[in-house]
């Protein structure tokens, strides 16, 4: 093989080659040059009153992207200073009022398939508000997370629902899991339900005595090809909390709530496929996390862990960052099925970023020397 | 701190003929070889990270450099065609023959083939530029080698 790299070193460039790139790569992004004119007094006033205009935007842009304390405690204190913050955040601060339940969705993180929200809920005046403080402060009670449901409706509003399902409510269990996931699981909006695979958590923050007001960190992702978070007004069912004290526990409402809103932040989950004769792949990048399915791979992917350690994200600049320096951990799964008489296996693996990411950025996501390019989302 | 022309010309004389020999390898003509460095180049100016060595940088580059044709290859949704007769007027008749062998062998072989014979790269270092384990490194020189062996036979 000494003849091939003798060979190669015959197989030089083109003398202009040299010549031409520097010209076209130092073009990318020369600035342009411009011609010098005295400015006149109007077009000086005029410039005064654009400055002040972009200042007030920028003060105003600095207020929107100040997360709250939550948020800020999830992802990370430079989370908001971050230049993907503006993309991912969005000061929602929606009202329901749902019979004398009062819910308010104040903030949100997301893109297109997974967000995070800040769910206020405000108990009714019948609620046992000394039950739920004893309850927040005590070692052994504790006031529980309310079930939330993630709906792609367009517009149903309160009383649509109370019209639907209203007959129902008297009779159903709020602290029994199985009434009310049957509930969740059947009821007016169950038409909009995301379809694929979806997964969502809910995890109490804080209690507000004076108000009577529970709030929530509410995280829901979507594994829908068809649907993104985006499209359209997105609506929470919520259904009741409740307080478990002296061994028994306690729901502190009568009936559900929902909230409507449009996800306006602009920040785009990223999808991608690739086959090879070796392996099929498909990765999906979020905001918060990587999820990536081999089906009929080596040996070396059929393992979880192997997986992790194989993957790098590819940024845009053709940078490489690899998982293992992202994230923590993983979950995952592993399986086999016959395919064309074959035993093949497949790996499924995701991770949660240390911090959300700049995934508009992420061109590609590599395991080993297979490459997953990546597109947003449809 | 490097100017940009400064940057361009001391990457160009140190890696561009070795850049340029990869991609051609990579891409099968010289005017697509030439549009890759093209992107490299303007990665490398506008959008490198900083480097720790001399290695590392020649590194990146050839990693920018494989993506950006594997890129390429998926975006025009080409078929494997022989290497571009022009491109290899300066080489002799009977090396002229191996470098077409070599480069009709599947990517995955030639590139591992190429950085081992023509840049010098170690088996352990080809396995940490492209991701893959050493021994799936060498399971691909030794294919490639068989290949290379069995079409060289059969040309004869």
């Amino acid at each position: 093989m000494n003849r091939y790299a003798k060979a190669m070193k015959a197989c030089t460039p083109p003398a202009e080659l040299e010549t031409r790139l520097r010209e076209r790569v130092l073009a990318a992004e020369r600035p342009k040059g411009y011609v010098l004119r005295p400015w006149s007094l109007a077009r000086k006033a005029a410039l005064a009153a654009a400055l002040a205009l972009a200042l007030t935007v920028s003060v105003g842009a600095a207020v929107l992207v100040e997360w709250d304390a939550i948020f800020t405690k999830r992802f990370g204190p430079e989370a908001s200073a971050s230049p993907v913050a503006e993309s991912l955040f969005q000061k929602v601060d929606v009202t329901s009022v749902c019979g004398d339940v009062t819910v308010t969705v104040r903030e949100a993180v997301g893109d297109s398939k997974s967000i995070y929200l800040i769910l206020d809920y405000r108990l009714p005046d019948p609620a046992d508000r000394a039950a739920v403080q004893a309850a927040w402060d005590s070692e052994t009670d504790r006031v529980g997370c309310p079930d939330v449901q993630f709906y792609a409706t367009g517009e149903v509003t309160w009383e649509d629902l109370q019209a639907g399902d209203g007959e129902r409510w008297p009779a159903l269990d709020w602290t029994n899991y199985a009434a009310y996931s049957r509930y969740s699981a059947n009821n007016a909006l169950t038409a909009y339900r995301f379809t694929g695979g979806s997964g969502s958590s809910v995890s109490a923050q804080s209690y507000d005595p004076d108000t009577g007001t529970l709030t929530y960190l509410v995280r829901f992702t979507t594994q829908s090809q068809t649907q993104n978070l985006t499209d359209r007004p997105l609506t929470l069912l919520v259904l009741p909390p409740t307080v478990t004290a002296a061994g028994g526990e306690q729901a502190l409402a009568d009936h559900p709530a929902i909230v409507t809103f449009q996800p306006g932040y602009t920040a785009r989950a990223q999808q991608g496929q690739t086959r090879d004769p070796e392996a099929q792949f498909s990765a999906e990048v979020i905001l918060s996390s990587l999820s990536i399915t081999v089906s009929c791979g080596s040996t070396d992917l059929a393992d979880c862990g192997a997986l992790w350690q194989a993957v790098c994200l590819v940024w845009e600049d053709g940078g490489e960052t690899p998982l293992t320096e992202m994230t923590r951990g993983y979950s995952g799964s592993e399986s086999s099925y016959q395919a064309d008489g074959e035993t093949c296996c497949r790996t499924s693996m995701s991770a949660q970023f240390l911090e959300p990411q700049d995934i508009s950025r992420v061109a590609a996501v590599r395991v080993g020397d297979h490459q997953v390019p990546l597109q947003p989302a449809a | 701190m490097e100017q940009r022309e400064q940057v361009f010309d001391r990457v160009y004389r140190e890696y561009g003929p070795a850049l340029y020999r990869f991609c051609l390898m990579q891409m099968k003509n010289a005017a697509d070889a030439e549009d890759v460095m093209q992107e490299v180049f303007v990665k490398r100016l506008y959008q490198a990270p900083p480097f720790q060595t001399p290695e590392h940088e020649r590194r990146w580059l050839f990693r920018v450099a494989l993506n950006q044709c594997r890129d390429e290859w998926k975006r025009s949704r080409r078929t494997e065609l022989p290497l571009e007769a022009a491109a290899l007027v300066a080489v002799p008749e009977p090396e002229r023959a191996l470098l077409e062998q070599v480069a009709a062998l599947p990517e995955k072989l030639r590139t591992v083939l190429h950085l081992h014979y023509c840049e010098g790269y170690s088996q352990q270092e080809i396995a940490s530029l492209l991701g893959i384990t050493v021994s799936a490194v060498k399971m691909r020189m030794k294919r490639g080698r068989e290949a290379l062996r069995s079409s060289w036979e059969g040309a004869e």
